[in-house]
């Protein structure tokens, strides 16, 4: 559990300093633009050894601490993190992971996030959104996101070799 | 068997409630007019307050910080023109828009800009403790940046004048020679990087260069805050009137610190 918390801890601090520092104006975006804690959903599945539960309820706070901390709304991400815990769970259950896996799976998982994020705001009329919008947001999320989330994957990987697959049992 | 389809029955009703329940927080998160509740405030603060521990590396060693950023030639030079213009008004007997000196300045840093990037707000580390209130004006020293909203005791949300909400409207003026024009700043043009400013009279003799300010109409802001200039001029199809794409000074991807105007009590 330790690792998790620092895992998830160091994603939130770089989400909240990439953002600062890095353009994020609406059609002026950085190409590096991050969304780590996202990401790091996708990488902490392993060291909850399968437990579904524990790791469905950890997405959840992770989740209403990402609203806290950076977008002010009530508990959307929280239960869109918890979401993204159901189809991570599935995937992690299904399918043998690589870091090819990964990379394609976190490509899905920042599509899926930022898709849902655009049709609540077309829904309730709040920006005008376009498909053009839409795809350049997602373009620019990926570069850093799916290095982020490889380098993860390694270190995860790297780390359950060392102290054995008895702590870490999915790879 | 009874018992059995008993417990489907049941398990059935939770899954549609529970989703029926996600579906109303979901859409009750998005709603714009939403008021923070107590417990939302309360966990917001001690968020703010872990945030303001990790964030003091970056922003304490900034010299920058605490600088009363509307003191500014840009920001001073134009509220002194107008302010020129209201004397000149009050002698004529008109009742008086409210003017920038009579507003305190709270000086803010920013902590972090929305993840949510459809919405561009940033959150600053001054709330409702240091007298902030919803729909305050936000200053830098190259002009106006946004208003204040959804306020904590310690911290605030600022909406950027960038911000395509359709919600999210400014009563500006244009300084044309004769007289000003009044018009409503609302959207950004990603293509050429300025704000927009629609519904200007088709009559009007606004040019390029010409300096718009914030109108203290609507009695949030405090007349003649800075914007930026006009660039461009286009007519709409019909020539019923004119929008403006106004140049600011301002870098919106680099806002670190900034000043609140607060009423005066």
């Amino acid at each position: 559990m330790g690792l998790v918390i620092l895992i998830t801890g160091i994603s939130l601090i770089l989400d909240g300093l990439f953002t600062n520092y890095m353009p994020y104006l609406v059609n002026n975006l950085s190409i590096y633009t991050t969304m780590f804690t996202v990401c790091t959903l996708f990488i902490i599945y392993p060291l909850f050894m399968k437990n579904n539960k524990k790791y469905y309820l950890y997405s959840f706070i992770l989740g209403f601490v990402y609203d806290l901390f950076y977008t002010n709304l009530f508990l959307y991400d929280a239960l869109i993190f918890l979401l993204l815990a159901y189809i991570i769970a599935f995937i992690y259950k299904n399918f043998e992971i690589t870091i090819f896996h990964t990379i394609l799976c976190l490509t899905l998982i920042i599509v899926l996030y930022e898709s849902i994020f655009a049709s609540m705001i077309l829904i309730n009329h709040l920006v005008p959104i376009t498909f053009d919008k839409l795809f350049y947001k997602i373009s620019h999320s990926l570069i850093s996101n799916l290095i982020y989330g490889g380098v993860m994957f390694i270190v995860i990987k790297h780390s359950s070799k060392k102290h054995g697959n008895k702590r870490i049992n999915h790879f | 068997m009874y018992n059995q389809k008993k417990e489907k029955k049941k398990k059935m009703v939770i899954v549609i409630s529970s989703i029926i329940i996600i579906i109303f927080v979901l859409f009750y998160s998005f709603v714009s007019y939403r008021h923070m509740t107590f417990l939302e405030k309360g966990f917001k603060d001690i968020a703010i307050s872990i945030q303001k521990i990790i964030m003091y590396p970056f922003t304490e060693l900034n010299h920058q910080k605490n600088i009363d950023q509307s003191d500014s030639y840009l920001i001073q030079k134009n509220v002194n023109s107008s302010l020129e213009k209201e004397i000149q008004e009050l002698k004529d007997a008109l009742k008086l828009n409210k003017t920038f000196t009579e507003y305190d300045i709270v000086n803010a840093t920013v902590l972090s800009r929305n993840k949510g990037y459809w919405f561009n707000t940033i959150t600053i580390d001054k709330g409702s403790h240091d007298g902030i209130k919803n729909d305050m004006a936000v200053v830098t020293k190259d002009g106006l940046v946004g208003k204040t909203t959804k306020v904590t005791y310690n911290s605030s949300e600022i909406k950027l004048i960038t911000s395509d909400d359709l919600n999210y409207k400014v009563s500006v003026s244009i300084s044309v020679a004769e007289k000003d024009t009044y018009a409503i700043l609302n959207g950004y043009d990603k293509k050429t990087n300025t704000v927009k400013v629609t519904g200007v009279d088709k009559d009007s003799n606004v040019k390029i260069d010409d300096v718009v300010l914030t109108s203290g109409f609507g009695g949030l802001f405090p007349r003649g805050i800075y914007i930026g200039t006009v660039s461009k001029i286009v007519s709409d199809k019909y020539n019923l009137s004119k929008t403006l794409y106004v140049k600011t000074t301002q870098d919106f991807n680099n806002i670190h610190y900034v000043t609140v105007l607060k009423e005066k009590k």
